[in-house]
């Protein structure tokens, strides 16, 4: 795991030595073994690096032996040893025992079509320098972040915005368009930052530049569409089967690695597994002061019934506020909820624990439709066909832990429904109601931006979604914009690599990934959306208090915590000189609804309320970090 | 329009401004508030419960099933048809 920087330009100036230095330092919290650079005539590469496979070995940035290729590579091929096998086969010679050296050959050998092949998380920058071309590229799931930006008839290239500062001409500024969506759907698309001019790299997808500038081609798609092969019956044993082969790949390290554990069901599939493979593994899990958030007795059961080697981090609501301005930092994107502050406390005390990698169940809930917005879309799509009784009843269950979905309000919200059940955004049945609900948040902004018009182009270009019933789409949509934008990123690289810590994801093993496709739906009923076939693969190696426990969204104090406490940074919300700033908001009303949300008793403050608030304070707090550039206490 | 029916209107409004965050000299009495992202389900249900709780407007399951309040004008309309007065 690392980082990378760099820029290509016509002739590289007399100072990229120094200007890629700084590049490097402002993300070399990602890679704390040590940076290095190569500056050619037309590029210069950077590499902070944390030293997981082949410490001794692996430095990069890393020239194949012709001399034709320069490689920075951030991430992992968990498949590197079949690949060095397939490659060595063909007269490759090694001179280390790395991932990165087989990335590079592997591209030598077989050009672009080489990332397909690797599984994992990656992102890299290649300079082929016989045929003058950059190439940028990320994993399919975009685990592994890569910003980029033109420049100079050229362009700068870094694992964070942070590491591209150093090398602009000037600060950063909002972009109100990005923002519309991020607001709106919470999070950025892909490609997007919420800075104008600094996109991403798409996941799956690479950029080019040559002579006629950029151009990014699409390498990987998801296949979702429903499959029977296995069957029904099969499924939870290849479940299993494919599980244990992803954490194996994944506890290949020459470091210690770790397992986060949630209490639910996923992290502790993988927690039983990782323990069988390697035992004594420790094994790490947040704790909340505040009890509504508090997971820890499902944490315990899972960690006595596994026996590893345990390490809860308890968080208060005052850790919460005091960290949140930090996390933002590190996160660089405005965020609709605190969830991702006690993932950058806890990768700090894994670090503590001398842990450099985390096995985590992100990506279970998208593969195996685990989240409420599946239950809801399907009940959704039927919706027209069902009787009022049934309807009533389905509705019952679909929200237990919101009091306002309770048989009190069944009428009201029947009604709701029911104008929901008509898909009035093309393709977006299932994300309708969260998009309404984002426009609450968008009323924040000065621009009047639509904030569905950026999803409704991408899916627009996207066939591969509309092949897929309502429930794929909701499922495709999750992958491509909360699990990228949001789980992987701000929750997840971010906040570890924040703390030198990598994330690993074996339930987004491509071979996993696929089995998803053999969940069956076609009956519409909403219950065939909660996992039982993980929890049939497990039913023999977790104990019931895990087993028969239905999800538990994982959430964080919010508004609560922020009321009790009132940092001081909370004056930059409160304040309408403060607002007036940050000229791509609506500073009248972002006052407002800060001066209710943190003087209203919490009962009263709505789900919407809350989202918007996180997401104004963390636009404010980016914008002093960032487009003010004043300095953030990390 | 006699006075309760103005009380209630303004009740009524001086409920969604505060809780919803909007002014109705801006947008107007018959814009959608589902769609301008004022309400959630949330906000709806609040908005019910204030109805029955505090204008003691008698709630028929029937007319909520199938369709939603989702002006001021249509709140306004629904609570002066079943209005008791204060309680």
């Amino acid at each position: 795991m690392c980082g990378v920087a760099g820029f290509l330009r016509e002739s590289v100036p007399v100072d990229a030595e120094r200007t890629l230095s700084r590049m490097l330092n402002a993300i070399a919290h990602r890679g704390p073994d040590g940076c290095r650079t190569v500056v050619d005539r037309q590029v210069a590469f950077g590499a902070c690096r944390l030293a997981i496979v082949d410490p001794a070995g692996g430095a990069q940035p890393m020239r194949d032996p012709s001399g034709r290729y320069l490689l920075a590579f951030n991430g992992e091929a968990y498949n590197h040893r079949a690949l060095r096998s397939e490659l060595s086969a063909q007269g490759c010679t090694f001179r280390g025992d790395g991932d990165t050296e087989v990335v590079l050959h592997a591209w030598a050998r077989w050009g672009p079509a080489c990332l397909p092949r690797l599984n994992g998380p990656f992102a890299l920058a290649l300079w082929d320098a016989l045929d003058q071309r950059l190439f940028l590229a990320r994993d399919r799931f975009g685990k592994r972040p890569l910003f980029w930006t033109p420049q100079r008839g050229g362009l700068l290239f870094a694992s964070e915005i942070k590491g591209l500062l150093p090398a602009l001409a000037q600060r950063p500024s909002f972009d109100p368009e990005a923002l519309a969506t991020i607001f709106g759907t919470w999070t950025p698309l892909p490609g997007q930052s919420c800075f104008k001019d600094v996109r991403q790299v798409p996941p799956g997808t690479y950029l080019e530049w040559g002579t006629g500038g950029a151009e990014l081609r699409r390498y990987a798609t998801l296949d979702l569409s429903p499959s029977s092969d296995p069957s029904p019956e099969d499924l939870p044993q290849r479940i299993r089967e494919q599980l244990e082969r992803a954490v194996a790949l994944r506890l290949d390290a020459d470091v210690e690695v770790g397992v986060y554990l949630s209490g639910g069901i996923d992290s502790s599939a993988i927690a039983s597994i990782a323990s069988r493979l390697s035992p004594g593994i420790q094994t790490f899990s947040v704790e909340f002061t505040d009890a509504i958030y508090d997971e820890s007795a499902p944490q315990r059961a899972a960690v006595s019934h596994l026996g590893t080697r345990h390490s809860a981090l308890t968080i208060s609501d005052r850790d919460l506020v005091d960290a949140f301005p930090a996390a933002v930092f590190h996160a660089e994107v405005p965020s609709f909820r605190t969830a991702f502050v006690p993932m950058y406390l806890l990768s700090r005390h894994a670090r503590a624990h001398g842990v450099y990698a985390v096995l985590t169940g992100e990506g279970a809930d998208e593969v195996f439709f685990g989240y409420s917005i599946f239950r809801d879309t399907i009940l959704r799509a039927v919706w027209a066909d069902l009787g009022l009784e049934e309807r009533r009843e389905r509705l019952g269950r679909l929200y237990p832990e919101l009091a306002h979905f309770g048989a009190a309000h069944s009428s009201q919200l029947m009604g709701l429904f029911q104008q929901y059940s008509v898909e009035r955004l093309p393709g977006l049945l299932s994300h309708e109601m969260r998009l309404q609900n984002g426009r609450f948040a968008t009323r924040l902004l000065a621009s009047e931006a639509d904030p569905a018009a950026g999803l409704l182009a991408y899916i627009a270009e996207r066939p591969d979604f509309w092949r897929l019933d309502a429930p794929r789409r909701a499922q495709w949509l999750e992958f491509e914009t909360l699990l990228a934008g949001y789980l992987l990123s701000t929750q997840g690289d971010r906040m570890s690599l924040a703390h030198g810590v990598e994330n690993r994801c074996p339930f987004l093993d491509p071979e996993v990934v696929a089995l998803g496709r053999a969940i069956d739906l076609e009956r519409g009923d909403e219950r065939d959306t909660e996992k039982a076939t993980v929890r049939a693969a497990f039913a023999d190696s977790l104990p019931p208090a895990i087993l028969g426990r239905r999800k538990h969204p994982y959430r964080a104090p919010g508004v609560a915590a922020f009321q009790r406490h009132r940092p001081e940074y909370l004056e930059i919300v409160l304040s309408e000189a403060e607002l007036s700033r940050v000229d791509v908001l609506d500073a009248r009303f972002a006052g407002r609804l800060a001066r209710k949300v943190l003087s209203s008793p919490i009962e009263q403050i709505s789900t919407q309320e809350e989202q918007a608030f996180c997401l104004l304070l963390s636009t404010v707090l980016l914008h002093r970090f960032f487009v003010r550039g004043m300095e953030a206490a990390v | 329009m006699d006075s309760a029916d103005e009380t209630v209107r303004s009740q009524i409004q001086r409920f969604m401004e505060h809780q919803f965050l909007v002014e109705f000299s801006d947008v107007g009495a018959d814009a959608n508030l589902f769609e301008l992202g004022c309400l959630d389900s949330f906000g709806y249900v609040q908005l019910i419960a204030f109805l029955k709780n505090e204008l003691q407007v008698p709630i028929v399951d029937s007319d909520m099933l199938d369709h939603m309040l989702v002006t001021l004008n249509e709140v306004v309309a629904y609570a002066q048809r079943g209005y008791r007065g204060p309680g």
